[in-house]
């Protein structure tokens, strides 16, 4: 039941990096991009040692791992705490932190359910998901790269910046 | 019913039977003396074929010479007379009564502890017809009978395969109903077959009467949305699983059979699909995914998005449905689940009265009520609309109908209380649902995940036949 194949455990990961992606509000700076692309390219180099792997794992592979995932839930719960602000639910107790509550309360009951399925379960959910999920970022990319100005890709000459009156 | 012996006494062994029996009157006891021995011969009244009785054992068993003893009466007619096919014994009472109720006729003597069976089935039934449930439009025209015989008879028409096997067996306390697990020895795993008979000798009823009475024996017991078992009432769709090293039980007197396990995908194939080209056939398939999902997800989205979402909609489109919202005077919530609520209604009444009330009852309900229900304002027009096309998409998988029903009430609310959020945590909730749906080791949502590219010539597209020589997925795939 609790057994993940290779490909299933990748998808979890990806889907809980997207998770955090998804969280980020505001814009996105070329430093943070490339912080998450360089943790994200690290836990998959983790996630792969761990996967090939034979045998019984060393005991601080093993507590490793737990920290790792202690981390990793806590990262997963202040994303969450934040999401759940920026959340709309349309009612007026929605706002503040009856709403705030209300919003996590929701999700972790999800994420409950979704636990008490067992690892399996999530696993094969989480590549349908993983699936959906970049079907829809390829429709977002293909979308930005239409209604792009590519102009704002080159600096401004010096002398072409307007004047401040 | 007590096991016991049959005595070798015949007044006595008829005056047990009739008590047992209670003295119903169904129960018909000839007496009889052939080759100087006193005999009686039992059937059921309307189980057995008269004409075949008075040709086949009457006849002959009247003119049997001299014998000199019970014994040697039973030799000469099982080796000297081929009165039937179907020759079983009956040692004790409980293996006579549900011989006679199963069409035998049976023979006793005196002074023998056992008695001799023929069948001579002779009950009226349904002839084969087509399927009222699942409709073919290039495929074979036969569906299964309420005859279990009948339906064993039609699989193995069209597979002549002596891998195929049909293992027969009875259930049910009071009922005795004949059931028959059907499988393709080389492609089914014995260890799996271990398993589905284990699950099915856990049963303990009184009476089989349809496939739900066996279904949740062998199904995993968890709370699953969906079932991973699934029921067919055509033989040539049965083959294609068995060939796909699936399991199947025929129920007698039920004219479905239950296939184990089934895929999710699988409910979007039907064999027209191969008949077809596979470019028509991938359009069709992708189709009733669409069909689908619209049947479960439009109401709760068009909810959600005119209510709680509306920068979402063009300007035109928005004043368009603020134009007919305006004037309903309930919410869309509200109205959605009335107008569901409605439809389920009059299915509900159309299925269950005869059919010419039925089909009048739907006419009438659609027509009327639903014109009535626009034209006084209570129902907007892009609403029913909606509605409209969200029950049609379901009508498109009818296997999935009751999942559909429930699931689109269940999003409906879910969007109409919390908007997109709620729908995309319900969607979460289902999805693992899905997903955690397993049977004999299994996956329910294979072969999309666990990921396996060689199913998915025969679940994303329909790839040629040609290309696809061997079975899509067999038991033994899966991890």
């Amino acid at each position: 039941m609790n057994s993940l194949s290779k490909n299933q455990l990748c998808a979890l990961l990806l889907i809980t990096d997207m998770f955090g992606l998804c969280c980020m509000r505001g814009s996105i700076s070329a430093a943070t991009l490339w912080g998450v692309l360089g943790g994200t390219a690290l836990q998959f180099l983790f996630a792969l040692a761990f996967a090939v792997q034979h045998g019984e794992h060393s005991k601080g592979s093993e507590v490793f791992f737990l920290l790792y995932a202690l981390f990793c839930g806590g990262a997963v719960f202040s994303e969450l705490w934040r999401t759940s602000g920026v959340i709309y639910i349309p009612y007026e107790s929605g706002h503040g932190i009856w709403g705030r509550l209300m919003t996590a309360g929701l999700v972790a009951a999800v994420c409950l359910y979704i636990s008490s399925t067992g690892m399996k379960s999530a696993g094969r959910a989480a590549v349908i998901a993983a699936a959906v999920g970049i079907f829809c970022l390829a429709v977002d990319l293909a979308s930005a790269v239409v209604n792009a100005d590519w102009q704002n890709l080159w600096r401004p000459e010096k002398g072409a910046l307007p004047q401040s009156s | 019913m007590e096991k016991k012996q049959l005595l070798p006494s015949l007044d006595r062994s008829i005056d047990e039977i009739r008590r047992i029996s209670g003295g119903s009157s169904d129960v018909l006891i000839n007496r009889f003396v052939t080759g100087g021995i006193h005999c009686a011969l039992l059937c059921c009244e309307g189980m057995v074929s008269t004409s075949v009785i008075t040709e086949l054992i009457f006849e002959p068993i009247t003119e049997i010479p001299p014998q000199k003893n019970a014994q040697g009466l039973f030799h000469y007619i099982n080796e000297e007379l081929l009165l039937s096919t179907d020759r079983p014994q009956a040692e004790d009472y409980d293996t006579l009564f549900r011989l006679l109720n199963s069409g035998f006729a049976v023979l006793i003597a005196e002074g023998m502890t056992c008695g001799l069976a023929f069948g001579v089935q002779g009950y009226n039934t349904r002839g084969v017809q087509e399927p009222s449930g699942e409709g073919n439009i290039m495929g074979a025209h036969e569906g299964f009978t309420e005859t279990i015989r009948t339906n064993m008879s039609q699989i193995r028409r069209r597979m002549k395969s002596p891998e195929l096997v049909m293992e027969l067996f009875i259930k049910g306390e009071k009922s005795s109903t004949d059931l028959c697990l059907c499988y393709m020895k080389d492609r089914v795993p014995e260890a799996l077959m271990e398993k589905i008979r284990s699950s099915l000798e856990g049963i303990e009823l009184e009476a089989i009467l349809t496939t739900g009475y066996i279904r949740p024996f062998v199904e995993n017991g968890s709370f699953e949305l969906f079932s991973s078992t699934g029921t067919t009432e055509r033989p040539d769709v049965l083959c294609s699983k068995l060939i796909e090293g699936r399991a199947a039980i025929l129920v007698d007197g039920v004219p479905y059979a239950v296939i184990i396990p089934r895929l999710f995908c699988e409910s979007f194939q039907t064999l027209d699909d191969y008949a077809y080209k596979p470019y028509y056939a991938t359009f069709i398939r992708w189709l009733k995914y669409a069909a689908f999902l619209t049947a479960v997800l439009l109401p709760a989205f068009y909810a959600a998005i005119v209510m709680y979402h509306p920068e979402l909609l063009n300007s035109t489109l928005f004043m368009l449905l603020v134009e007919a919202e305006k004037k309903a005077p309930l919410s869309i919530v509200t109205e959605s689940l009335f107008a569901l609520l409605m439809y389920e209604m009059i299915r509900e009444a159309g299925v269950r009265l005869p059919k010419p009330t039925g089909g009048a009852v739907s006419i009438i309900s659609g027509l009327i009520i639903g014109d009535a229900a626009v034209n006084s304002g209570l129902v907007s027009t892009p609403l029913l609309t909606m509605t409209a096309l969200a029950v049609l998409g379901g009508l498109v998988v009818p296997e999935l109908e009751p999942q559909i029903t429930v699931l689109r009430l269940a999003f409906l609310i879910a969007g109409g209380a919390l908007g997109l959020f709620g729908i995309s945590l319900l969607a979460c909730a289902v999805l693992v649902n899905i997903c955690a749906t397993e049977d004999y080791g299994f996956p329910y949502t294979a072969p999309i995940s666990p990921f396996k590219a060689r199913g998915m010539g025969d679940t994303a597209v329909r790839s040629g036949i040609k290309k696809a020589p061997e079975p899509r997925l067999h038991c033994g795939g899966i991890p």
